[in-house]
């Protein structure tokens, strides 16, 4: 299982935007988790979770949350997973990690029951 | 996938939404979107500040509502069972508090734990408390040899369920003695079974006024000698050590070998009923007087024996109506 940290710097309108992408078309990425963190902890923080932009879960604790359980997300090529804060503390660092499982793409059909 | 806070999200917060609407606040004290709370409101969870939160529930008629908060209070986690008064409109909420369950000195993360109910001593006994420490209820009777309550255990590493001894009924003291006790040819006081130690003593059971207890056991002896004979007593001890002289009887029980016979064994049966003056902590033990003629010899072979010959116990009968 790979482990990837981005981070990002707390706006001025107290957003912050992290994503995640991975450009291999032999590759897909199983994502199992997305952990995400504010510094220094700001109550009221929310986060939002989304799949190449498509919503995909969201937390009132964006400060420190994470995000796992089925169903997990399989990120294609070209595809984005992005974490969004809002009424972040401004200047604060937001942080997300992801955990994932590398997969080939001719695999990829045993892993979802041959539906891909 | 989710956050694991999520479940919160399924909630709209409007502001100062009306009577019927689903609602969740955050922040530290309950908005105007919570005024007026009426019995059309449905339940909802309120955050009522860092890591609390309350759960509320309308009842019945009227502005009021009952609630349940998981909250960090006076230094550590409680939960609280509580009821609201007046909720309209500009109204300054009062929160009644019904009850708090807290975890006392140390961590609350086993059976190893500490619960109070009420406010009473831990593991006492009086009445009017109650208290489970350590994984047991203490609820009176003979115990270990330290003298301690009788307990029943819950979950523990052990056994899933476990009592010591029926509640209620003290632990039953074995008595004997292979040994000869000398002539009676006089009224003769032979032993005292009751040297301070649990073995030979019911220590410190708890009785109460009002309710009846009763002395029950046998008493198995062999006389050696036609006619000889022995009382048997229990007396409850006073002072820090047993007198038999002076010590309250409280049972007396009388048996006699048979005229014309000889090393036959003679069994004492005994249940008395003992209604105490007072609430206390009590401490009994028995003695022997021996009579008649010949040799009195208590029939050790029968001590612990599976029929329970040779033994006597205190049991709690509740209250007489």
């Amino acid at each position: 299982m790979g482990m990837l940290v981005q981070g990002a710097t707390v706006a001025a309108n107290g957003t912050a935007t992290v994503t995640f992408a991975q450009y291999s078309p032999s590759l897909v990425w199983k994502v199992y988790q997305v952990s995400v963190g504010l510094n220094p902890i700001t109550q009221g923080a929310q986060a939002f979770l989304t799949h190449d932009g498509q919503p995909v879960t969201s937390s009132a604790f964006g400060y420190s949350d994470a995000a796992a359980g089925d169903p997990p997300i399989y990120l294609r090529a070209s595809e984005t997973l992005t974490v969004q804060w809002t009424n972040a503390g401004v200047g604060g660092q937001a942080t997300a990690t992801i955990y994932y499982e590398e997969i080939p793409t001719a695999e990829l059909s045993r892993y979802l029951g041959g539906l891909a | 996938m989710k956050f694991s806070q999520n479940i919160f999200q399924t909630l709209t917060i409007p502001n100062g939404a009306g009577p019927g609407t689903p609602r969740m606040v955050l922040g530290s004290s309950i908005p105007d979107s919570m005024n007026p709370i009426t019995n059309a409101d449905p339940p909802a969870g309120v955050f009522i500040g860092n890591r609390a939160i309350a759960m509320m529930q309308i009842f019945g008629t009227g502005l009021d509502f009952e609630f349940i908060a998981f909250m960090v209070i006076a230094g550590g986690p409680s939960i609280v069972f509580g009821h609201a008064a007046g909720s309209n409109t500009g109204d300054l909420i009062t929160i009644n508090q019904v009850c708090e369950f807290a975890p006392g000195v140390g961590a609350f993360n086993g059976f190893y734990n500490t619960i109070e109910v009420a406010d009473g001593t831990l593991a006492a006994v009086d009445r009017g408390t109650m208290g489970v420490t350590r994984s047991s209820i203490p609820i009176g009777g003979h115990g270990d040899s330290s003298g301690t309550p009788l307990f029943i255990n819950f979950l523990d590493s052990a056994s899933v369920f476990r009592t010591n001894y029926p509640p209620f009924m003290g632990q039953p003291v074995r008595i004997g003695n292979g040994s000869s006790q000398g002539s009676t040819g006089t009224d003769t006081f032979l032993q005292i079974f009751g040297v301070g130690t649990a073995a030979n003593q019911i220590q410190n059971y708890p009785v109460f006024s009002g309710l009846t207890y009763r002395f029950e056991g046998q008493f198995t002896f062999n006389g050696t000698a036609s006619g000889s004979g022995l009382v048997f007593q229990i007396h409850k001890q006073v002072g820090g050590s047993p007198a038999p002289a002076t010590d309250p009887v409280l049972v007396t029980a009388e048996g006699a070998v048979g005229t014309g016979t000889t090393s036959t064994n003679m069994t004492i049966g005994f249940n008395q009923p003992y209604q105490p003056a007072a609430n206390a902590r009590e401490t009994y033990y028995a003695s022997i007087f021996g009579f008649g003629a010949g040799v009195i010899t208590v029939v050790s072979t029968n001590w612990g024996s599976a029929t329970g010959v040779t033994n006597w116990s205190i049991r709690d009968c509740g209250r007489l109506v």
